[in-house]
């Protein structure tokens, strides 16, 4: 089985532009687009991603938050989340892990390399 | 991505940049705004406002983040040394005093980058040059420019038997056109042109400038002469065939051309106090497409190899309470990582301090300050030369695949997938008929070729994601994830076809050589059994193959049952 769906959750519109493309053209990934934590937690279930991609740094909820929050919700409690964040210090990155995310994608992120990074993330859960 | 899709995707790239260098302009006029109204408030003795510092720490914190996606590494850096020192006022209460001169030199400094960046020369990475997408099922093509339609389609039929994208072209004039409009991954090209006076050599070189960066070029000739090397030599060949050409040897020289045959990115852990310097060198290295990591405490030093797993550690010579030299020898204890190259990066000149931090173990030194250019061009060569001596231990010298062990771990690995993932695995052990025969009739030298030839040819046809070693001597070993044994079949059964049409040269003349295969599955034995009985199973089938008559492909027998092809 390979990578298909993916939930994104970005705030940064240019952010949310390039990744869109990156992931959309070169991956070739059907992608659920929101821009803030309180549309994915709406959105996230009907869509059912097999991976969600988290933006660490977002105003009102957070990336953190978001995924606490996924994790209490059955139907996404066991969905692979990466955080997208500037700030990768291994004792950020840590504590990002503990939250329960399988890895952290650094930004900035190089367009032509973000889904197949993101394919290789998926393919080792 | 298909070419056309490659050049809209550029095209969207540089549309969403225009929007992106505005949206940066209208930011830092905030952020200057911001740092006005914090200055004064600074000034008054009211302390630095929070909430002001908050919000410039923001607007920091998303172009670090963002500028380097967009071709503005150098901004993003500076944005990110900036983002640092916000936090740092913002976690002491009371007057920065000194460290706002710092925060306004950085935020001028950032404001200087865009304008470098929109001045000069158009943003470095990624957007003028994409690193090109890893594309791990990719075809190598090959252009092959041969004026005698015979030597040319035997080149073209074996290329192709090798699982190679081939185009034959005839004619020089033919061929250039088509190389520049797309230049292929490799040129094969004849030195002497029979109708003209023209030279291979000479007509590469007339392509000049318009076929840069040149593909790797290997040249074909019925002249062996020092003259002709040498212009070989000159126009950068990479390699030199006498004809008849030994098309399984050029195969195996080809293979290690090809740019994207390692594309696994370089991984190297900066261990720096100095986390400005640290994230500038790491920045620097992700834009050339480098997995890097930094660390500033060396307490986490070990417990980072282990998540990271290195190729290269760059490592300070002088940190606060820890000496480089002496983690270096921390290092070295551990038995895994006893091989791990350190290279330092320090201010030191002292040749004579520096022979003797070398004699501890660590491969050399980077002297800072040292120029963005020369450092990436120094850690690559480095981390390249350290994957090199790791790959080395891993494969089998030969082929190129891993070794026996290796092979057995990686089917250990992928069984366990497999079991997690709930998807099928293969397992297929492959050998070459009557090698013994080959190697009495033809030599040793040649029964290596044909091994080679193998080897070449499977990695060639399998994907990426499966696992190719050599198990024994003529023997050979795939393990391939999420495949079902009918589709593996399918697979080894195509090489097994493309293997016994490949020529192979001796001074007796053309000879050809078969295999047999035997392939087991995950669904063919029981869940609880371990990986042995997959081995047991395809090693069974092989066993049958051979018995059979040899040259074919058997699937392993389910609870007594014979699906076999």
């Amino acid at each position: 089985m390979s990578l298909e769906r993916v939930l994104y959750v970005e705030d940064d519109k240019s952010i949310q532009a390039v990744a869109q493309l990156a992931l959309e053209t070169v991956g070739n990934l059907k992608l659920c687009i929101c821009s803030s934590g309180e549309e994915a937690l709406q959105r996230a279930v009907d869509f059912a991603p097999q991976l969600i991609l988290l933006d660490v740094m977002m105003p009102g909820m957070d990336g953190p938050e978001t995924l606490r929050r996924m994790r209490n919700e059955p139907a996404l409690a066991s969905i692979p989340a990466v955080f997208m964040t500037a700030r990768t210090q291994q004792s950020e990155v840590q504590a990002y892990l503990e939250l329960g995310a399988v890895d952290v994608i650094p930004k900035p992120f190089d367009p032509m390399q973000l889904a197949d990074r993101v394919k290789s993330i998926w393919a080792v859960q | 991505m298909a070419e056309n899709d490659e050049a809209q995707f550029a095209a969207k790239l540089a549309q969403l940049r225009e929007g992106y260098i505005q949206r940066i302009r209208d930011e830092l006029e905030q952020m200057n705004t911001l740092e006005k109204q914090a200055r004064s408030r600074i000034r008054s003795g009211a302390g630095a406002p929070e909430a002001v510092l908050g919000e410039m720490r923001v607007i920091a914190h998303r172009l670090a983040g963002s500028a380097g996606t967009f071709g503005f590494s150098a901004m993003g850096g500076r944005a990110r040394v900036l983002e640092n020192q916000l936090d740092q006022v913002l976690s002491q209460p009371g007057d920065p005093g000194a460290l706002w001169t710092e925060v306004r030199k950085s935020l001028s400094a950032v404001h200087e980058e865009l304008r470098r960046d929109m001045a000069g020369a158009p943003p470095k990475t990624p957007l003028a040059e994409p690193a090109r997408a890893v594309d791990t099922q990719r075809v190598a093509r090959v252009a092959v420019v041969e004026d005698d339609p015979h030597v040319g389609e035997e080149l073209l039929l074996t290329l192709e038997h090798f699982g190679f994208d081939v185009s034959l072209y005839t004619k020089p004039e033919a061929a250039q056109k088509a190389i520049l409009t797309r230049p292929p991954d490799a040129i094969i090209l004849d030195q002497h042109f029979d109708n003209t006076a023209q030279t291979g050599t000479g007509w590469i070189d007339s392509l000049g400038e318009s076929l840069s960066p040149r593909p790797p070029l290997i040249f074909i000739s019925s002249e062996l002469d020092f003259d002709t090397l040498y212009q070989v030599a000159e126009v950068g060949g990479r390699g030199y065939y006498r004809k008849p050409v030994d098309i399984p040897q050029m195969v195996t020289r080809l293979e290690k051309l090809l740019p994207f045959r390692d594309q696994q990115a370089f991984r190297v852990l900066i261990v720096d106090d100095d986390q400005p310097l640290a994230e500038h060198f790491q920045l620097l290295l992700k834009g050339q497409g480098m997995a890097a990591e930094t660390l500033s405490d060396p307490q986490q030093l070990l417990e980072s190899l282990h998540r990271f797993r290195p190729d290269l550690v760059l490592m300070d010579l002088y940190m606060p309470g820890y000496s480089g030299v002496t983690l270096a020898r921390l290092v070295r204890l551990q038995e895994e990582w006893r091989t791990l190259p350190i290279v330092y990066l320090s201010a030191e000149t002292d040749l004579d301090r520096q022979l003797e931090a070398m004699d501890i173990g660590a491969e050399d030194f980077l002297t800072k300050p040292i120029s963005d250019a020369h450092f990436v061009a120094s850690v690559k060569v480095r981390a390249r030369r350290a994957r090199e001596l790791n790959d080395l231990l891993r494969q089998d010298s030969m082929t190129g695949l891993l070794k026996h062990a290796l092979i057995k771990e990686e089917m250990g690995h992928e069984r366990m997938r497999a079991r997690r993932e709930k998807t099928p695995l293969s397992v297929v052990m492959l050998d070459i008929d009557h090698f013994k025969t080959v190697n009495d009739r033809y030599g040793h030298g040649t029964g290596d070729l044909v091994i080679c030839a193998l080897a070449n040819l499977l990695r060639q046809r399998l994907r990426r994601t499966d696992r190719i070693g050599r198990y024994g001597g003529e023997e050979f070993m795939a393990v391939m994830p999420n495949c079902d044994p009918r589709q593996a079949w399918e697979v080894i059964d195509q090489v097994r076809q493309h293997f016994q049409a490949i020529p192979f040269a001796s001074d007796q003349g053309e000879f050809f050589v078969t295999l047999s295969a035997g392939i087991c599955a995950t669904t063919l034995v029981a869940e609880e059994d371990k990986g042995d009985a997959l081995l047991g199973g395809a090693d069974q089938a092989l066993y049958q193959a051979k018995s059979e008559g040899r040259n074919q492909v058997r699937l392993a027998e389910q609870g007594g049952t014979s699906p076999a092809a």
